[in-house]
């Protein structure tokens, strides 16, 4: 299965913070990743890949695009993940991450936004962040190669006969099941010429 | 849910049975999945390594051998083979081969890390290692000027007979060596990683709890006592081991003789796994060889000895200036030392061939460090005409000599001694002298000792600082070398023992700092570093065993 990278504007990161800013001595804490998909309707998200700089926690909140005249929600699809095991030292502070359909808590099938909420609450760090972010979408299925019916529903007869030869073989390898997108590699042959098949001498 | 069938990832092929996976099955599948994945992909990854041994090729033979047995039929032909590579020991060999491959190569990475990534994660340690790398280069080269000898070159005729002649008893020549001096020192790599910064961290002028009252200013996450109990909980208090329960005053009954026994049927068995867990509590003199053999995965087949003899006639045809650096650092140090100057003609031996193996190139995937290259002369820059200088990738230092002098005692034929060096070298040696944040690496075991020290000791640990001694610069020199040429050997081959059961370096650490608790006392009266480094120049007499003992597990903490 494959991925397509959807192409999306990240706009920069904003520090939450309580108080004066002029005047708080500490460094904040937390920090928000709006991320938008300008020219792009709503797709379904596979996977988010990013490249973690110090981070300890990360959130995840979605907009979804919603059929009826109601307005788009933000909902929470990842709640306190965490990247780093101890936010106070070096381990995973660095590491590549990759995010899945699979583990998000909602649907992410009509994504328009999103909005990463990254928490590092160790006074440690100068500063934290994510980089090299990636969102991905579902690749195509399969090969965009339209192949005669023949050649991937081989009549009942013929089946058979394949599978006779292939256990004459002297090695007795089990046959394999003959998979759709190998023939992909196939070059096309005119319709009804039979394909010359090595293995099996017809 | 077990499943049988090696599942695939998006876009991995698995060998030769590639499937798509039905999308109902993926979405019901979820965590499992995700992990599941991660393992065909580890397996791949194995699978890909093991292709290219010699295992694989033996397998095969073995394969196509096993078809003329009776007891082969065609209609079960998979299991058959299977259940005969059972009987006859090569499915232990390749469980070995197998785990060998786990205990030495990190888990695959994320697809989207580069290969840098997997040699060191993080950004500053790999530009402080580079930089590290420069300096040694330049020392080398500025070296190679000032004394007008090439980096390599072909030796004459008549001197690749004399020396053919004299391989065995190259000792016995005393070349001038007064202008070379060792690349580097133990010293001037520590001032390197106490220089270690971190560009993110807040490393303020003013003291703080931010600032690390040891040298080493990285925060690594190092483990504490609880957990190293937990870790090394073969060492604990009621378990018999081998430097402490086979003393003299001991009856063998209790202890010795069962793990004797235990230990000759391990062998017998073949298995690798068995032997790493079995040698945490020490291995038997009279087994140790095998043993170690046994862990390492080296099986010695004619063809170790012939690449052997391979490498002995690359040293014979070509000169390299880093030959007479390592005639230096034997000289200097084995020569000297009470228990290895026996040795001294099977050190010249082993590190000659080491320098030319080209396999040893392949640790430099997982290995922080990056081989220095060279250009042919007068082909500056030009990538065709780049080589790895020396061969092998690794430029010794002072005191490399070391590594290898403690198996002199283990190993009798020079190409097995020098299989299992290399073997320890890409396994363990290479973490001491580069900078990584490994676990093994020397940044943590450093920061290990200096916190357990601080945690653990700290009246001790705070005056010695007072006095201007940091503990880490008496200790450091003992962890570079794995305490080879400190402890008496029959010692430091019990600590090495603990080092490949745990397939790890931490326990150096930890010796180190149970050391400075044992002579706490004596350490407390002192007014400078030099009394200091007195009180703790002499560890030969110490016993390994009783130290980590009472460190981890009797401690009042």
């Amino acid at each position: 299965m494959s991925r397509l990278s959807v192409p999306c504007h990240v706009k920069g990161a904003v520090a939450l913070q309580v108080g004066d800013m002029r005047t708080f001595q500490g460094r904040p804490g937390v920090v928000v990743i709006d991320v938008t998909f300008p020219s792009i309707e709503p797709f379904e998200l596979q996977e988010i890949t990013f490249k973690n700089y110090y981070t300890a926690f990360l959130t995840i909140r979605v907009r979804q695009h919603t059929s009826a005249h109601t307005p788009a929600k933000w909902m929470t699809c990842l709640r306190d993940c965490c990247l780093m095991p101890d936010p106070h030292s070096e381990d995973g502070a660095q590491e590549y991450v990759s995010l899945f359909k699979h583990q998000m808590l909602c649907d992410m099938t009509r994504v328009l936004e999103l909005r990463l909420i990254l928490r590092q609450p160790s006074p440690l760090w100068l500063s934290f962040t994510v980089e090299e972010l990636q969102i991905y979408q579902q690749g195509p299925k399969s090969p965009s190669v339209t192949f005669p019916k023949w050649l991937s529903h081989p009549m009942p007869c013929e089946q058979s006969a394949l599978l006779l030869e292939n256990s004459k073989g002297s090695t007795g390898e089990r046959p394999m099941a003959i998979d759709p997108s190998l023939w992909s590699r196939v070059s096309q042959t005119p319709a009804g010429y039979p394909l010359k098949c090595s293995r099996c001498g017809r | 849910m077990k499943c049988h069938r090696p599942r695939v990832g998006p876009g991995r092929p698995f060998s030769s049975c590639w499937r798509p996976v039905p999308a109902a099955w993926r979405a019901r599948a979820g965590e499992m999945l995700q992990e599941e994945s991660d393992l065909s992909l580890l397996i791949a990854q194995i699978v890909q390594k093991l292709k290219g041994s010699n295992l694989y090729a033996q397998l095969e033979r073995q394969a196509w051998a096993s078809l003329q047995r009776p007891e082969i039929r065609l209609e079960s032909l998979k299991e058959d083979i299977k259940e005969f590579f059972k009987i006859s020991g090569w499915e232990k060999k390749l469980q070995n081969a197998v785990y060998s491959e786990l205990n030495v190569y990190p888990l695959p990475s994320h697809p989207a890390a580069p290969p840098e990534h997997l040699k060191e994660p993080l950004v500053y340690m790999r530009k402080a290692q580079g930089s590290w790398e420069k300096r040694i280069l330049k020392s080398l080269n500025s070296m190679c000027t000032e004394l007008s000898i090439p980096l390599a070159r072909k030796r004459p005729v008549g001197q690749q007979k004399e020396l053919l002649n004299k391989w065995n008893e190259m000792g016995t020549d005393e070349p001038d060596l007064s202008l070379f001096r060792p690349v580097y020192a133990p010293k001037d790599f520590l001032e390197v990683l106490i220089n270690l910064r971190n560009p993110n961290y807040e490393n303020g002028d003013s003291l703080s709890f931010r600032t690390h009252l040891g040298l080493i200013q990285v925060p690594l996450k190092v483990k504490d006592i609880p957990e190293l109990k937990e870790c090394f909980v073969e060492l604990g208090l009621n378990i018999g081991q081998l430097g402490i329960d086979d003393s003299t005053q001991v009856p063998p009954e209790f202890f010795e003789n069962e793990h004797v026994r235990i230990g000759q049927k391990v062998l017998a068995e073949q298995d690798s796994a068995a032997a790493q867990q079995y040698i945490r509590q020490g291995s038997p003199t009279a087994l140790r060889a095998e043993l170690w053999a046994l862990i390492l995965n080296i099986s010695s087949q004619p063809e170790d000895l012939l690449y052997y003899e391979q490498l002995k006639t690359n040293v014979i045809q070509h000169d390299l200036l880093v030959d007479s650096l390592i005639y230096k650092d034997v000289k200097l140090t084995a020569s000297n030392d009470d228990y290895y100057f026996v040795f001294e003609d099977y050190l010249y031996q082993v590190l000659l061939c080491f320098s030319r193996d080209t396999s040893v190139l392949g640790h430099f995937a997982y290995n922080s460090a990056s081989p220095p290259k060279s250009y042919i002369r007068g082909k500056l820059g030009l990538e065709e005409y780049a080589v790895f200088y020396p061969p092998n990738g690794v430029i010794p230092f002072h005191g490399f000599s070391m590594y290898v002098a403690p198996l002199c005692f283990l190993y009798h034929e020079p190409y097995k001694l020098y299989q299992t060096f290399r073997e320890m070298y890409v396994r363990f040696f290479f973490r001491l002298h580069s900078i990584s944040s490994h676990p093994s690496g020397i940044v943590s075991l450093c920061l290990l000792f200096e916190t357990l020290l601080q945690t653990y000791l700290p009246q001790l640990f705070y005056h010695l600082r007072e006095i201007g001694a940091q503990p880490l610069r008496i200790s450091f020199k003992w962890m570079v070398r794995a305490f080879s040429g400190y402890l008496a050997t029959d010692q430091l081959l019990l600590l090495w023992d603990r080092i490949l059961g745990y397939n790890s370096l931490e326990v150096l650490a930890v010796l180190a700092a149970a050391v400075f608790a044992f002579r706490a006392v004596n350490l407390m009266e002192v007014t400078s570093l030099a009394a200091a480094e007195a009180v703790l120049a002499d560890l030969s007499t110490l016993k390994v065993m009783p130290l980590l003992q009472i460190f981890l597990f009797a401690t009042v903490t």
